[in-house]
C-alpha cells in the first residue's frame, strides 16, 4: 500500500509542482508535434511514459555507478544516450517482429516517442531528487499523463492560433510559442524563480 | 404577393461587449472607494496610469496591424483597472504597468487582441510580475499605519505581513474572520474589501456580465478543500473564512475567473472550470512558491477551458474530434 | 560549372539553414536549450559551441552510413553515434572555453538529443551530399546560435545588466524569473514573428517580381 502510494503521490507531483514539461520547459518540442495529430495523442504519449519509464529506471541504476568515477561522470550523457538508444532498437526490433499490426499503426510513433529530452532528462531527474523504483514509477507515469495533456491542449491551442482574426506576423507557431510560454509562466506558480 | 422586408424576430441580448466591459469598469470603480479613503488618491491614480498604459499600448498594437478599431469596448481599461486592484498600493507605480504591457503586448495581442485571447490578459500580466518581483508584488503596507501616500512618488512605507502569508507559514493570522470583512488588514489594494467585492460580484451577475455558476462552483471547491484540508490548525468553519476571505481569491472569483473570452461556453463546462480552478487555487495556496496562486490557477484553467467544454460535447454525444494540422 | 553550381547550392542551403528556414523560429526545434538554458550570453555561446562540434560530425555519419541502416532503426543509430560524437564534442568545448561543460551540467548533457540535430540527420543528411550537409550543419548552427545568443543577450541584460558577467552600467531590474523556461519561450514567439513577416514580405517582393 506505501508502495502504490509513493507511485501516486509522485506521479501527482510530476504532473503539478515537480512538472518537468511545464515548468522546466522539456518535451515542448515534441507535445507541439504530437499535437499535429490528435488521433494518436493517446498513444504517443503511452509510448512516452513507457520510455520515460525505461529511462528513469535505467537511470536509477546507472547513477550509483556512474557517481563513484570521474571518467564516467563526464561520459553521463553519452551513456545515457546509448542505453536509451540500445532500449528503442530493441523495442522497435520486437515490435516489429512479434506485433506486425502494432507497428504498422504506430510504428512512425516508436521514434518520436523514445528519442527526446524528455526520456533523456528522466536519468538527471532520478539523480538531482533521489528517487527510489517506486518513486521513479510514478514520476514516469506522471510525466506521460503531462505529456498527454500538454498535447491536448496544444492541439486545441494550434487551431486557435491558425485563425483568421490573428495577424499574420503571429499566426501559427510565434502564437503558439506564445501560448506555451504564458502556460509555462502559469506553472512556474509552483517552482517559483528556481530553475529546474 | 406583396412581400414585405422586415427584421427576424429574434429575441436579442441587450448585452454587447462595450457594456459588459463598462459593468465590469463601474464595478471595478466601486471597488475604489474605499482604498481612496484610506490611502489617499494613490489607488486612483494607479488604476487609472495602468489602464492608460493597457490602452495606449492596444492602440498602437492596432496601429502597427492597420486595424481600424477603437476603445470603444473599454476592455483595456478592465484588464488595467484589475492589475492594479491587484497590486499592494505601494507598489511603484512601473510594476502595475509592466503588467499592463505584458498583459496587452504578449497575452492578449498577439492572438487577435479582444475576444480572441485564450488567457486571462489580467491574470497573465499579474503573473508575470509575480514571478519577476515578488518582493515587490507581496510587500503590503501596514493600513494602520500609513495614511496620504504620494500619489506618483515610490513609497517607502512601513510594511506589514498579510494573513494569506501568514497563512502560508502555517499559522493562524492574528485578525478575526469578522475582522477580514471589512478590509482594514494588509493586502492588495482592491481585493481586502470582502463586502464590497461580493457586492460587485451581485451586480455583476444581475446584470449577466458574469455567470454566477462559475463563482459559485469556484468558490465551494475552495471552501471545501479549505474545510478537509485545512492548512492550519483550527475548525473546518474556521479554515473556510480565513481561506475565503484573505488574499485575492474572492476578487478572482468575481473578476478573473467570471472572464466571458476564456470560460467555457457550456453550462456544464463553466461549472467543471469553476471548480477547477478554485481547487488549483488552493493546491497553490498549499503547495505553490508563493503565498498567493489565484493567477496562475486562473491560467491554467483558461489552458484546459476548451477540453472541458469538448468533454461536455462528447457527454452529449454532439462529437468534436479534433482535425490533424 | 558544376562546382559554380555546387557553391551556389550549398551558400543557398547554408543561408536558408540559419535564417530564412531558421530551425528553432520555423520548425520549432531545439527549444529547450534556448528556453532553459539561454539566460545568459556564455550558457548561449557554450551550447551554440557544443551544437556545432557534435552536429557536423553526426552529420557526416548519417550521410555516409544512413541509407545503409534500415528505416526503423535510423533514429536510435543516429542517437548511438551522437552519444559516441558528443564525447569530442564536449572536449572542444571544453578546450574553448574550461569549465563550460560542467557549468552547463543537464543542459550541456541533453544536447545529445537536441531535436535539430537529430532530425536534420535522420531526414536531411541521409540522402544529401556531403557538401549539403556540411553547408545545412553549419547553417543550423549559425541559426541556432543567433536564436539562444539573442535570447541570452537580453535576459542576462533584464536579469542583471551585465553581458558574459561583465557589467555593462544597464540596471538590471528583474528577478530570477526571467531565466525561467517562459520568458525563453515568449522571446523565441515574437523571434518567430519577426521572421515569419520577414519571409511574407519576402514572398509578397517575389510574387510581385514574377507578374511583372
Amino acid at each position: 500500500m506505501n508502495d502504490f502510494l509513493q507511485v501516486l503521490m509522485t506521479a501527482l507531483a510530476a504532473l503539478t509542482v515537480e512538472n518537468a514539461l511545464f515548468s522546466g520547459g522539456i518535451g515542448f518540442g515534441k507535445m507541439l508535434r504530437a499535437a499535429r495529430r490528435p488521433r494518436q495523442i493517446r498513444m504517443h504519449s503511452l509510448l512516452v511514459a513507457w520510455f520515460s519509464l525505461i529511462s528513469i529506471l535505467l537511470g536509477s541504476v546507472l547513477n550509483p555507478v556512474i557517481q563513484e568515477n570521474e571518467v564516467l561522470q563526464f561520459m553521463r550523457p553519452a551513456l545515457y544516450a546509448l542505453f536509451t538508444a540500445a532500449a528503442y532498437l530493441l523495442f522497435a526490433f520486437l515490435v516489429k517482429a512479434f506485433l506486425p499490426k502494432f507497428h504498422i499503426k504506430y510504428g512512425e510513433l516508436l521514434a518520436p516517442a523514445a528519442i527526446n529530452t524528455v526520456v533523456l532528462a528522466m536519468p538527471y531527474v532520478q539523480k538531482a531528487f533521489k528517487l527510489s523504483p517506486f518513486q521513479a514509477v510514478g514520476y514516469a507515469l506522471g510525466t506521460g499523463a503531462a505529456f498527454y495533456l500538454g498535447s491536448l491542449i496544444l492541439a486545441g491551442a494550434a487551431l486557435h492560433c491558425k485563425d483568421e482574426e490573428c495577424p499574420k506576423a503571429f499566426a501559427g507557431l510565434p502564437s503558439l510559442l506564445i501560448y506555451i510560454g504564458i502556460l509555462s509562466l502559469a506553472f512556474a506558480g509552483f517552482t517559483g524563480a528556481k530553475l529546474f | 404577393m406583396n412581400l414585405k422586408r422586415t427584421n427576424v424576430p429574434l429575441i436579442r441580448s441587450e448585452s454587447t461587449v462595450a457594456s459588459m466591459m463598462r459593468d465590469a469598469l463601474f464595478a471595478l470603480v466601486l471597488l475604489l472607494v474605499l482604498p481612496v479613503v484610506r490611502y489617499g488618491f494613490r489607488p486612483a491614480v494607479m488604476a487609472v496610469v495602468t489602464g492608460a498604459v493597457c490602452a495606449v499600448s492596444e492602440v498602437l498594437f492596432n496601429l502597427i496591424r492597420k486595424l481600424n478599431r477603437g476603445l470603444s469596448d473599454c476592455s483595456p481599461m478592465v484588464t488595467g483597472f484589475i492589475i492594479a486592484l491587484m497590486m499592494p498600493v505601494n507598489a511603484p507605480l512601473w510594476l502595475p504597468c509592466t503588467a499592463g504591457l505584458f498583459a496587452i503586448l504578449v497575452a492578449k495581442g498577439p492572438f487577435g487582441s479582444t475576444g480572441r485571447n485564450p488567457f486571462n490578459p489580467a491574470a497573465a500580466g499579474i503573473a508575470f510580475v509575480t514571478v519577476c518581483w515578488p518582493s515587490l508584488v507581496f510587500s503590503y503596507c501596514d493600513p494602520e499605519l500609513v495614511r496620504n501616500l504620494p500619489l506618483f512618488a515610490d513609497c517607502s512605507v512601513p510594511t506589514a505581513v498579510s494573513p494569506d502569508a501568514v497563512l502560508k507559514s502555517g499559522l493562524k493570522p492574528q485578525i478575526l474572520p469578522f475582522d477580514m470583512l471589512w478590509g482594514d488588514f494588509p493586502g492588495p489594494v482592491g481585493t481586502t474589501a470582502v463586502l464590497v467585492v461580493a457586492a460587485c460580484g451581485l451586480y455583476l451577475f444581475l446584470k449577466r456580465t458574469a455567470r454566477w455558476e462559475i463563482t459559485a462552483f469556484f468558490l465551494a471547491a475552495a471552501a471545501f478543500i479549505a474545510a478537509f484540508f485545512p492548512r492550519i490548525a483550527c475548525s473546518a468553519m474556521t479554515s473556510v473564512k480565513y481561506e475565503l476571505l484573505s488574499g485575492s481569491l474572492l476578487f478572482c472569483s468575481v473578476f478573473l475567473v467570471t472572464d466571458p473570452v476564456t470560460a467555457p461556453h457550456t453550462t456544464a463546462g463553466r461549472c467543471m472550470y469553476g471548480a477547477f480552478a478554485g481547487a488549483m487555487v488552493m493546491v497553490f495556496r498549499r503547495y505553490g512558491a508563493y503565498q498567493q496562486g489565484a493567477v496562475f490557477a486562473v491560467l491554467i484553467a483558461n489552458a484546459l477551458a476548451p477540453l472541458m467544454d469538448d468533454l461536455v460535447f462528447r457527454a452529449r454525444g454532439w462529437g468534436s474530434e479534433l482535425r490533424e494540422i | 560549372m558544376k562546382y559554380k553550381g555546387l557553391y551556389r547550392g550549398t551558400t543557398k542551403i547554408f543561408v536558408n539553414g540559419y535564417f530564412y528556414r531558421n530551425p528553432v523560429l520555423i520548425a520549432a526545434l531545439g527549444l529547450y536549450p534556448v528556453a532553459a538554458a539561454g539566460y545568459n550570453l556564455r550558457n548561449a555561446v557554450e551550447l551554440s559551441l557544443l551544437f556545432l562540434f557534435l552536429s557536423l560530425p553526426v552529420g557526416l555519419i548519417a550521410c555516409m552510413v544512413g541509407q545503409m541502416i534500415p528505416y526503423w532503426a535510423r533514429p536510435g543509430v543516429i542517437l548511438a553515434a551522437a552519444g559516441v560524437c558528443w564525447l569530442p564534442a564536449a572536449w572542444l568545448t571544453e578546450r574553448v572555453l574550461p569549465g563550460s561543460i560542467t557549468a552547463l551540467g543537464m543542459f550541456g548533457g541533453l544536447m545529445v538529443c537536441n531535436s535539430v540535430i537529430l532530425s536534420r540527420a535522420t531526414e536531411y543528411d541521409v540522402t544529401h551530399i556531403a557538401p549539403a550537409v556540411v553547408a545545412d550543419a553549419v547553417g543550423s548552427s549559425v541559426g541556432f546560435a543567433l536564436v539562444i545568443c539573442f535570447c541570452g543577450i537580453v535576459r542576462e541584460l533584464w536579469l542583471k545588466g551585465s553581458l558574459w558577467g561583465v557589467n555593462t552600467g544597464v540596471y538590471g531590474t528583474g528577478d530570477g524569473g526571467i531565466s525561467l523556461p517562459f520568458f525563453g519561450f515568449i522571446l523565441v514567439g515574437f523571434l518567430a514573428a519577426f521572421l515569419q513577416w520577414i519571409n511574407r514580405v519576402r514572398g509578397d517582393k517575389q510574387k510581385k517580381g514574377m507578374r511583372e
